[in-house]
């Protein structure tokens, strides 16, 4: 690119001014204020546009300090340049309002399109600019504070290249769809996850092992606790027998002693009874002799007496009676009825005979009744007698019987106090030896008192017994509830954990799907990871063969403008520089302030010269060599005459223009 | 002699839980086992197989009221139950003890043990596991006692925690079927006398396929079995093939269409291949909620033609990256989403 010409319209305080340049070196010459840098500001403008810029230092901005205040709404200008052999014109319109660019093609006449206006400008940006073409002085800064700077300026240098700027927009793509993917997957990473799977499994582990220990355990007790269980239905089995024993005997004995006491009584009771018999049977004896009756002989033969008494008239009786009544009855008939007995003449005979017979009747029947009567007397005392002491033998026979009744019955029950006693003494557990039911009254009570020790002795074993049984099944009772516990908290314990075991089978499952997906995630990241490192890995490539590249240019120009002082310039990858002389190398901090400057010139041009291998842009030079002294600046002009394709030279130095005109080149003069 | 054979049935499981459809899981692997009871009410064969696992974990005591009920009501039909590595009997298992009615036979021992009912003439062999891992393999070298009878085999295991099983070995033993569990993946031998019936629902997203029981009639010359499909739902894999004409939401009706095609109750595990726009990209949320969707895996290549691009961009970032992968056909999977992810960028950088 060369800029033939500008055209300022409006800009700062020139007004339709006009400058054209040539190829080759061009100085500007003015004095301070003349509008040296309005025009330089003018070029950037024309290339890059001019912002306001908002906020703070809007007032000091660069669009605001060449706004032209007597025409403010007029803000414009042009430029020439060529380029590959076009000539185009750049017109832009800097007021704010109505801000605009074009690009005319003047060979063509036409418009360029947006398209075309980026490619002409394509790796030409302001950055670029400012590092490279735009050279102005390094000014008064210490040495120390010159190697910052061309550390700083070699560090931006790097920068530079436009494919920098491909190259980081697609690796902050990349790192924001890495971000998006991280995101989505969030905070687990593949091995976070199985560590918590391994803490997972060590968890499932252990409730597994605890889950087997526990029914291991609940088994166990189980069985201990059938053990138990039975072992106190024998307990409890026993403790009845010994209760029974004990309540059995002791009313055994009861009854037995109450049996006794009954039967002792009883005996009494028959043995007076059977006393009062023989009393009653010895009186009715002497009753029964007193009557003279031995046996029931002789009371029979008493009431056969009675009976054989003739209580009525005897047959004979009635028949003299009848007879004699029969005569009467005839004789007296006879008379009165007046008729004839035979062989007795009829008259008062009759009558007499009749009533002889009638006292003769009368005479027996008296007699009759008399007899009867007395014999019945006789009979019905007789029968008295007999009825009285048949009533007194039955009774002294009754007597006899139930005196006789009695006594068996007094044996039997004596014979059954025997047994009694014995039986009670065997509820004693003693054996019995043999006797005779026949005991006496002082043997029986020794028995008795033995029989009562030894009960007595029974009894205290058999609560002895019951007292240790009772302890040994406390113990038991409580065992077995304690082990009922122990087994119904472990089976809790045990639902629990196997609900927990669900929940960790649960668990795993969910964490396996989400190590599988982490891994799907974790692919694609190690992907953009993998493509970020290429892309940089080229940039680095890229920046260092920039960087050999420039390396080899900078030097190549170093040594031309050192007149070979100096034939190589070395940046190394942190940018520490150093020259090499034809016997030594030598480190930045050892150069002096002007050779700094050469070399920042150099680095410079060569950057330039690199950037834009395929269109080389003009170089301006801003008051850029006011602390060279004259050889190096004479060195410099000279140089870059030969080097550089167009050079504008701005200054308020004549000193240029001498050296110049000293050196014979062909230059364009401006005077402002 | 007509049978139904069944494994694996998971009582009690609740898979895929977290995810829409997981919600009543549970309760339609319940269901499906109900269903199954009335089927075999229908078809009244003479014996009913469960091969084990019928429960995902012990049994609760009213879950077991509940079956044997069920099993109550099959009656004639003979129930034949052996307990497997996810449901064994230990010392607390609420199955020790259990009195099943008199139509089910627990073959609950764990030693062989052979239950004869001799109205059929048929012998049945088997045992159950007592704890959750069995090494031993304790079917290779059972033999059938009784010739003249027809002999099974109840067999759960395969694997080499699980009593394991050599197929080939116990095919020679005689049995006139084996009828195994364990393994989810339902498999007929081809001579009928060896079947695993897969689980009869699919309890996790890697039991693809149908699912269901076996339906069997054997004599001692012939045999016949088939698998008939009863599942609910079933896992399937969809794959769409995609062009780089395709737009997103073409993609993503080719899926939704592919998914009622099969059904929309099942549950799916979708694959994308070939080659797409690469200027798009598949939302993988957007997918899930086409359907019952378990899982995506993309597998598609954004359709670069990288030799072209090559040409193009020798001298520029692009040409240079995609020189660094140049050979293409040697790639991993990282690398080749790395080419893809750069040269999108640059080229979105350099669009710019």
């Amino acid at each position: 690119m060369v800029i033939k010409e500008i055209y300022m319209e409006h800009f700062g305080k020139f007004h339709g001014k006009k400058v054209e340049f040539s190829k080759g070196t061009n100085i500007v010459y003015g004095e301070n204020e003349a509008g040296k840098t309005t025009i330089h500001t003018f070029i950037r403008g024309m290339l890059f546009g001019i912002d306001k810029v908002r906020g703070r230092g809007s007032t000091q901005d660069v669009y605001t300090r060449y706004e032209p205040w007597e025409t403010p709404g007029s803000y414009s200008g042009s430029m020439s340049i060529v380029q590959n052999g076009i000539n185009y014109r750049i017109e832009r319109n800097f007021n704010k309002d109505n801000k605009s660019m074009a690009v005319i093609n003047v060979d063509e006449g036409r418009e360029l399109s947006k398209e075309e206006i980026e490619s002409l400008f394509s790796g030409f940006d302001e950055s670029s600019y400012y590092n490279t073409i735009s050279v102005s002085q390094l000014g008064s800064a210490t040495d120390k504070e010159l190697e910052i700077i061309l550390k700083n300026y070699a560090a931006n240098l790097m920068s530079t290249k436009s494919t920098e700027l491909d190259m980081n927009k697609a690796v902050e793509t990349l790192k924001g769809k890495r971000r998006e993917i991280k995101s989505e997957a969030g905070n687990d990473t593949e091995s976070s996850l199985k560590n918590s799977l391994k803490e997972l499994m060590g968890g499932i582990e252990e409730t597994e092992r605890l889950e087997s220990s526990l029914e291991e355990r609940i088994a166990g007790n189980k069985e201990n606790l059938n053990m138990l269980t039975k072992r106190q239905g024998e307990l409890e089995k026993k403790q009845s027998d010994l209760e029974k024993e004990y309540y059995t005997k002791k009313g055994k004995i009861e009854v037995l002693s109450s049996t006794k006491a009954d039967l002792e009584k009883d005996i009494e009771g028959l043995v007076k009874k059977d006393e009062e018999l023989k009393n009653n049977r010895l009186e009715s004896n002497d009753r029964l002799r007193e009557a003279g009756i031995k046996d029931e002989e002789d009371l029979e033969q008493l009431r056969v007496t009675a009976i054989k008494r003739k209580t009525s008239p005897g047959v004979l009786s009635i028949i003299m009676m009848i007879l004699y009544i029969a005569v009467a009855a005839v004789f007296f008939g006879a008379y009165f009825l007046e008729f004839n007995i035979p062989y007795i003449a009829r008259g008062n005979v009759y009558l007499y005979i009749g009533a002889v017979a009638l006292v003769l009747f009368l005479v027996f029947l008296i007699e009759g009744l008399v007899a009867a009567k007395k014999n019945k007397k006789k009979k019905d005392y007789e029968l008295k007698l007999h009825k009285e002491l048949s009533v007194v033998l039955e009774e002294n026979n009754k007597l006899l019987k139930t005196r006789t009744a009695l006594e068996e019955e007094i044996r039997t029950k004596r014979k059954k106090l025997y047994d009694l006693n014995r039986e009670m003494m065997e509820e004693n557990a003693e054996a019995q030896s043999e006797e005779d039911s026949q005991i006496s009254d002082e043997a029986q009570r020794e028995k008795e008192l033995k029989m009562e020790a030894q009960r007595q002795e029974a009894e205290r074993i058999n609560e002895q017994k019951r007292a240790e049984t009772k302890d040994e099944l406390i113990k038991i009772i409580d065992r077995v509830a304690s082990l009922k516990d122990a087994i119904s908290k472990d089976e809790w314990n045990l639902e629990k954990s196997k609900e927990a075991l669900e929940n960790l089978y649960n668990e795993r499952d969910e964490l396996i799907n989400k190590i599988d997906a982490i891994k799907e995630v974790e692919k694609e990241v190690s992907a953009i990871d993998l493509a970020i490192k290429n892309i940089e890995d080229i940039g680095k490539d890229v920046r260092d063969s920039f960087g050999n590249n420039l390396n080899d240019v900078a030097s190549f120009y170093l040594d031309k403008l050192t007149n070979g002082k100096y034939n190589k310039l070395y940046i190394d990858d942190k940018l520490n520089i150093s020259v090499n002389s034809p016997d030594r190398l030598i480190k930045s901090s050892h150069l002096s302030k002007g050779t700094l400057e050469q070399i920042y010139l150099c680095l410079r041009l060569a950057a330039a010269g690199v950037l834009f291998a395929d269109d080389p842009k003009p170089i301006l030079m801003d008051d850029a060599m006011a602390m060279y002294d004259n050889k190096r600046m004479g060195a410099a002009i000279k140089f870059m005459d030969e080097s550089v394709e167009q050079v504008i030279i701005f200054s308020c130095h004549t000193r240029e223009k001498v050296m110049a005109d000293k050196l014979g080149l062909d230059y364009n003069l401006i005077r402002l | 002699m007509k049978f139904i054979h069944t494994a694996d049935i998971h009582l009690g499981a609740s898979p895929d839980r977290n995810m829409p459809w997981g919600v009543n899981r549970q309760k339609e692997i319940w269901d499906t086992f109900k269903r199954l009871i009335m089927e075999v009410k229908q078809e009244r064969p003479e014996m009913f197989f469960i091969s084990g696992d019928l429960f995902h974990r012990q049994p609760k005591i009213n879950e077991l009221k509940e079956i044997d009920y069920l099993f109550s009501t099959l009656s004639p039909t003979r129930v034949l139950l052996i307990a497997g590595n996810h449901d064994p009997i230990t010392e607390t298992s609420k199955y020790k003890d259990f009195k099943w009615s008199p139509n089910v036979f627990f073959l609950s021992s764990d030693k062989m043990e052979i239950y004869s009912f001799e109205d059929i003439g048929v012998d049945v062999y088997g045992l159950s596991y007592h704890d959750k891992m069995i090494k031993e393999n304790l079917y290779d070298y059972v033999k059938p006692q009784n010739k003249d009878r027809i002999n099974i085999l109840m067999a759960h295991g395969g694997d080499e925690s699980h009593i394991p099983m050599n197929q080939n070995l116990i095919l020679l033993n005689g049995f006139e079927y084996v009828a195994c569990g364990h393994i989810h993946i339902p498999f007929l031998h081809k001579n009928a006398s060896f079947a695993y019936p897969g689980s009869l629902e699919p309890i996790d997203k890697n039991d693809k396929g149908v699912r269901g029981y076996i339906y069997g009639e054997i004599t001692k010359e012939e045999r016949f079995i088939t698998l008939k499909p009863f599942a609910r739902r079933y896992y399937l894999d969809i794959e769409v093939n995609v062009a780089s004409k395709m737009s997103c939401n073409e993609v993503y009706d080719a899926i939704a269409k592919q998914i009622e095609e099969q059904g929309s109750d099942n549950i799916y595990h979708v694959y994308i291949r070939g080659f797409r726009d690469p200027d798009i990209e598949f939302n993988k949320v957007d997918i899930s909620l086409l359907g019952n969707v378990i899982a995506v895996s993309d597998e598609s290549e954004p359709d670069y033609d990288f030799e072209e691009l090559y040409n193009n961009n020798k001298d520029n970032m692009i040409g240079i990256y995609i020189s660094r992968f140049k050979d293409r056909s040697s790639l991993n999977e990282v690398e080749k989403k790395a080419l893809y992810y750069g040269t999108k960028a640059l080229l979105d950088a350099n669009r710019d």
